[in-house]
This record gives C-alpha cells, sequence and structure tokens, in this order.
C-alpha cells in the first residue's frame, strides 16, 4: 500500500491546465457559496479511498474463495450423507441414490469436483440434503482453516 | 490512439487499472466533490459520498461501455451517489428529499467548513428553496460548468427542458437576490 501511495506522491497528473481549472472551483464554491474544505483534505481523501479500494479487492478474493470452499464442503457432506443413508455399507456403489447425488460423487471420485469442474446447480441440488447450519458447522470448524491456510501458504 | 482514448484502455485492462486509476483520481477528485458537495450541502456528507463514488467507480470500471464520455459517466456516478445518500437520510428521518435538503441548509450555519456571509447564506438559501430538479440543474450548469449535452445524459432530461427550467431558475435567483440586497441596503 504504501508503495501505491509514494506513486501517487510522485505523479504528475494534472496538468497547468487542470490544476488551474481546479483552483477556479475552489475559489468559486468558496467566494460564490462560502463553501471550504479542511486543509489538504484531497490529498487525504486520496490516501483514503486507495486504501479501501485496495482492502475491497482483498475482501473480494476472499469472498471468491469462500463461495468456493463452501460449494466444497456442500458437496461433500451431501455426499457422506447421501451415501450413508441410501447405501450405508456400500461404499463406493450408488445403485440407489438419486442420479444427481451419484453424479456429483462420481465426479468427486474421478477427483474433477477439487478442481472446480462441476456444476455448481448440480452441487446445490446435492447440497439441498444437507442442512444449512451442519454445511456452516463443517466450514467453520475444519473447510476453512484447512483450506484457507493452504490458499495463502500454499507451500 | 487519442491520449483519452489511451487511458481509458488502460483503466479497462486489469493489468494496468491500478496505475490509471490513482491517474483518474488526481483528475476528477477535486470536481466531483464539489458536485456532490453542493448537492449533500455539507463536508461531512460530502466526504461520505466522495468516497463512495470512487469506489463504485473502481468497481464498475469493467462494465464502462464508453457509451458516453468517461467525465459524464462519473458525474452519473456521483449523482447517483448523491441521491443514494439523501434517499437514505429520506428514509431514516421519514420525510421528503427536499426536507432533508432543508435540514442540512439549517445545518450549514455550524458546518465548520461552511464560511458564508449573509448574502451567501441567502443564496444557498434560495436555491434550497427551489424544487429539488431545478437546483440541481442550476447548480450543474452553473458552478460545474456542464454542457446541456453532459446534463441530459447525467438526469435523463431532454436539452430542450433542461434549458428553459436553467434560465427560468437563473431569473429566479437573480430576482430574489436583487430584493436581498435591496433589502440589505435598506437596513443599513
Amino acid at each position: 500500500m504504501k508503495k501505491l501511495n509514494n506513486h501517487i506522491m510522485d505523479s504528475k497528473s494534472k496538468t497547468d491546465e487542470q490544476i488551474s481549472f481546479d483552483r477556479k472551483m475552489k475559489e468559486m464554491h468558496s467566494s460564490a457559496l462560502g463553501l471550504k474544505t479542511p486543509e489538504n483534505y484531497f490529498s487525504a481523501s486520496k490516501m483514503e479511498i486507495l486504501e479501501k479500494v485496495s482492502n475491497q479487492k482483498e475482501k473480494r478474493f476472499y469472498l471468491f474463495s469462500r463461495k468456493r470452499i463452501i460449494w466444497a464442503a456442500a458437496a461433500s457432506i451431501a455426499i457422506i450423507f447421501a451415501v450413508s443413508v441410501f447405501k450405508p455399507n456400500v461404499f463406493p456403489s450408488f445403485n440407489n441414490v438419486p442420479e444427481i447425488v451419484s453424479d456429483t460423487v462420481e465426479l468427486f471420485q474421478n477427483n474433477n469436483l477439487a478442481q472446480g469442474e462441476f456444476k455448481e446447480d448440480d452441487i446445490l441440488i446435492t447440497s439441498l440434503f444437507v442442512p444449512d447450519n451442519e454445511i456452516d458447522e463443517f466450514v467453520n470448524n475444519y473447510v476453512l482453516e484447512e483450506l484457507v491456510y493452504d490458499e495463502v501458504m500454499p507451500n | 490512439m487519442t491520449g483519452e482514448g489511451e487511458f481509458i484502455k488502460n483503466l479497462l485492462s486489469n493489468k494496468e487499472r491500478d496505475k490509471a486509476f490513482k491517474k483518474l483520481l488526481d483528475l476528477y477528485q477535486e470536481r466531483l466533490y464539489w458536485h456532490i458537495r453542493k448537492l449533500v450541502i455539507t463536508h461531512e456528507n460530502a466526504d461520505d459520498v466522495l468516497q463512495n463514488t470512487f469506489l463504485r467507480i473502481y468497481k464498475s470500471l469493467p462494465n464502462f461501455q464508453q457509451k458516453s464520455t468517461l467525465h459524464t459517466w462519473m458525474y452519473r456516478i456521483a449523482y447517483n451517489e448523491s441521491l443514494r445518500f439523501l434517499e437514505e437520510a429520506k428514509k431514516k428521518n421519514h420525510s421528503s428529499l427536499d426536507d432533508v435538503s432543508h435540514k442540512y441548509l439549517n445545518n450549514l450555519v455550524d458546518d465548520a467548513f461552511f464560511e458564508g456571509d449573509e448574502i451567501q447564506l441567502k443564496l444557498q438559501r434560495i436555491l434550497s428553496e427551489l424544487p429539488e430538479r431545478e437546483r440541481q440543474i442550476f447548480q450543474m450548469k452553473y458552478y460545474d460548468d456542464l454542457k446541456f449535452r453532459e446534463m441530459e445524459e447525467i438526469l435523463g432530461i431532454k436539452e430542450g427542458t433542461l434549458k428553459s427550467a436553467y434560465y427560468n431558475t437563473v431569473k429566479h435567483i437573480e430576482k430574489n437576490m436583487l430584493a436581498v440586497e435591496l433589502f440589505s441596503k435598506n437596513k443599513v
């Protein structure tokens, strides 16, 4: 962030014409309407905006990761649940399991789920078999810690 | 490619966006601030809205389709953010948009960043007594120096209607200001 801010301080983005336009605007608002700003307001505000933009980008990355994790967690729980309910002792044979669940399990077995090669709608339907609180609990207790750590610090 | 075209290209490019955004801030921060300040009146409000405006601009850049100029597009975002702010204040206070503007105007004298004399305060009062739309049209033309064509894009009002509203508002303000000046002179 410091590096970004230094760049701004160093940059001379404004031309003389733009500087004079801004000055004129400031004078006009002050003389005609009596409006003023705190001293150095614009440079302080610029830093704040850049910081917020940077935080927003980090937050978006985190939310994106969390969404992916929740889908994966929902899928995992749904698979475990479906297998234990429909064929408790015959894993990995799924003859009596609903097609949507068995398809997801198959993807999971072929390792495609982990690579994101699955349809979110399929997982959504599958996850309907699992109560939300169980998904949340699983995500909070295990998946977030494990996967976020892996994602932020891969090695 | 023109300078503006190159600049927009950089704003749309994932790789160059951050650097170009900083330049955008340098170029437009002050003028958007004054545009917003006149709509939401106090500095504190304008500061909040300005920050939201630039966050919104950054977020929306990938969707900028260049149907309007960058300048107009950003003014429209600033204008919408200001209205959103006033709408929220209206909901909180269970009052109309005009009432909210009047309330801010009444608080203006207490704003540490208002230094107006009696005449300036009177002008603010005359402006605040105008219907919301007329006030915005006057401010955009008179203070922000926007072209009627640009205002048409921002406000979604036909150029002819804007022109006639602007000239009627100017007449109204002149008449009222003249009355204030005469009143002030007689008082002395």
